[in-house]
């Protein structure tokens, strides 16, 4: 490439950014460094692969939703007559739009919980240096295999009526996701300088309007990132819905892809159809925030 | 207004004392600077006077009245920051309100007082700007625009000016002074700047190692430096140590040559150092001035326009003399640098304390 198509193309992709980010650095950025052909020709070699490697299962997903039931147990990758029956059948027989909406609602509304709970106690165990033990308590909790708080939780909610209930579930990701979210929101609050709430409390502030007032506003991009995060753990979460959301009234996604199956075989087309259109608002949710995102995957990490 | 006492105060960050037994008058109205190297605890005290740092023990005073259990919120102080601490979401105008509307003032109180000290920081026409949206010098304005409009017992300020360019320290440091005086409200100025502190405080109380060396008017704490880290830090180019054994009325120094001892220091101690500022040393040109001398051999010459700089070896060690004049001496050239008897510092050696002059 010539430097001005060089630089025609960086132009073209700083404006289609998110798209073309991926492209470009292998193409110009080898380029740019003056790379032999033969170089330039295996880093995209390289970058071709590592791309497959990402997108293969989404093609091999994508793939079987055009097979019937017979062609997918012959294993091979392409079909030689194409179908759309697993389309109208994914959503004809099972609710699927619905299974969707209720796994947002669950993700989301269990978002904002994480957040009324997590973000007022990051606080005061980063900054007002309160609880610190049991900020690395809630930690520890996370560790822990999450088949281990099955059981205990199975009956917990029973006692409270709240097996098959949408407050259940929003209850129990609402908690789950809180150590995680704790430490995320550290990163960010650590970012925002301690001298603001000394200002603020020297300027006669409480020690919660200082927070209402002067870090929630400063914390907000990095509350929107942890919310998104937490709403993705929610929406993909399965070994609980699998036990607290049998019931179709609140059966959410994960739990209905696992359901396609008949007597005495599986339904792979359709639980195809079901997985795409599953992923299809949360790798949109993501995209839509990809740059938020990786800000909240990094906050906690790098300082 | 208040005055501020510190008493006994003692503070121990995890075992490491960073304060050690501290006593402090700040009276009403008083411009006070803490002075002192990097470490020294001073920022520390502040930020013990302002409540975000507990006391280990010991006591602090506002108007005789102990304050230690009080928040920052309840003791009434204000205090600009190092890094100025603006609200960057807020505009310059509630970022000067903050204080007033957290305390209930009337709208238009609060909107007077923001008049007023935009006015006389010349901040008018940036009020509706962001903390981002201004210049280094604006922000630090801002800063103290919101101490100012609080009317607090006392102004607190962390090194307010070490983050602004050497042209505009010098005419912040103006406004400060001017502010502070038009006010008169008891001011406590944290700086390792020791010319910032002499140029501002009515008293500077020097730190080192968490312990106050001295108290006293710049002035005094340069010409009688109560030990030898005082005389050190206090005045630039620093002052040459040179020490000495006592002989009956002089002091030999090292080379063997030997400085006659004035008889008010009849009762100083064998071993001493001896301490000369640069600006009290001259090169002799001829002998006839009648002042003692020392032997030197010029080493380094640095020239700054107004003065010159000459650094040479003498007396075991090297000696800074401030030249007033473009003619040096070439570099290698033995020279005898003069110097007058009564302008000289003595310390005991073992103590490093102040030889004090005894009239008899």
């Amino acid at each position: 490439m010539t430097p001005t198509a060089i630089a025609d193309w960086n132009r073209y992709a700083d404006k289609h950014r998110k798209l073309w980010r991926v492209v470009r650095v292998p193409l110009t950025g080898a380029a740019a460094a003056g790379w032999p052909i033969a170089m330039r020709i295996l880093s995209l070699l390289a970058f071709g692969l590592y791309l497959g490697f990402f997108l293969l299962p989404i093609a091999f997903l994508v793939a079987l939703t055009f097979k019937t039931r017979d062609e997918v147990l012959l294993g091979r990758f392409l079909t030689g007559k194409p179908t759309l029956e697993n389309w109208w059948k994914a959503f004809e027989f099972i609710d699927l739009t619905g299974f969707i909406g209720h796994s947002l609602l669950i993700a989301a509304a269990s978002a904002i919980l994480t957040l009324i709970v997590a973000t007022p106690a990051t606080y005061a165990v980063t900054r007002l240096r309160h609880g610190e033990f049991a900020g690395s308590l809630a930690l520890s909790s996370y560790i822990a295999p999450p088949i281990v708080a099955l059981l205990p939780l199975f009956f917990l909610m029973r006692v409270f009526g709240l097996l098959n209930s949408f407050a259940g579930m929003i209850l129990v990701y609402g908690f789950m996701n809180a150590p995680v979210a704790y430490w995320l929101l550290r990163g960010f609050i650590e970012k925002i300088p301690a001298a603001l709430d000394e200002a603020a409390w020297i300027d006669g502030s409480g020690f919660f309007n200082t927070f209402r007032k002067i870090t929630l506003p400063l914390l907000a991009p990095g509350m929107v990132a942890t919310g998104l995060i937490s709403l993705i753990l929610s929406y993909n979460e399965f070994l609980f819905a699998s036990l607290f959301a049998q019931d179709e009234a609140v059966r959410g996604l994960t739990v209905a892809i696992s359901l396609f199956q008949g007597d005495r075989f599986v339904n792979f087309g359709q639980m195809a159809v079901a997985s795409l259109a599953g992923i299809l608002p949360i790798y949109l949710i993501a995209l839509l925030f990809q740059n938020r995102l990786v800000g909240g995957l990094t906050a906690g990490g790098v300082k | 207004m208040a005055s501020i006492d510190i008493v006994d105060l003692h503070k121990d960050f995890g075992g490491h004392q960073v304060l050690k037994n501290l006593n402090l008058s700040v009276a009403e109205g008083e411009f006070v600077a803490l002075v002192g190297p990097s470490g020294c605890g001073k920022s520390t005290l502040l930020r013990i006077i302002a409540g975000l740092e507990p006391a280990s023990s010991g006591l602090v005073v506002f108007d005789g009245k102990p304050v230690n259990s009080n928040p920052p919120q309840a003791r009434n102080v204000a205090m600009v920051f190092q890094s100025y601490a603006l609200y960057p979401h807020m505009r310059v105008r509630d970022n000067l309100a903050f204080g007033l509307r957290q305390r209930r003032y009337p709208r238009a109180e609060v909107e007077r007082r923001i008049a007023n000290a935009a006015k006389i920081l010349e901040l008018d026409r940036y009020l509706d700007r962001y903390p981002r949206q201004l210049s280094g010098g604006q922000r630090q304005r801002v800063a103290m625009g919101r101490a100012m409009v609080r009317e607090p017992v006392a102004f607190l300020l962390d090194e307010p000016l070490s983050n602004l360019d050497a042209q505009l320290r010098v005419s912040m440091r103006l406004e400060i002074r001017g502010l502070q005086e038009r006010l008169g409200v008891t001011t406590i100025y944290v700086t390792h700047d020791q010319v910032e502190a002499i140029t501002l405080a009515d008293r500077i109380a020097l730190l080192n190692g968490g312990e106050i060396m001295q108290v006293d008017s710049p002035l005094n704490l340069y010409d009688r430096p109560a030990n030898r880290f005082v005389a050190g830090f206090i005045g630039s180019p620093a002052m040459n140590f040179v020490s000495g054994v006592r002989s009956d009325d002089c002091i030999r120094i090292p080379d063997g040559s030997v400085i006659p001892l004035a008889p008010q220091y009849a009762h100083a101690p064998g071993e001493l150092i001896v301490g000369l500022r640069p600006e009290h040393l001259s090169v002799l040109n001829d002998a006839s001035s009648g002042l003692p001398t020392i032997h030197a051999v010029v080493r380094h010459v640095e020239r700054l326009g107004a003065e010159t700089e000459i650094y040479a070896e003498g007396c075991g060690t090297r000696l800074c003399v401030r030249h007033f004049g473009r003619e040096v001496p070439a570099i290698g050239t033995p020279v005898r640098l003069a110097y007058d008897p009564g302008r000289l510092h003595l310390f005991d050696r073992t103590t490093e304390r102040r030889v004090t002059e005894r009239v008899s």
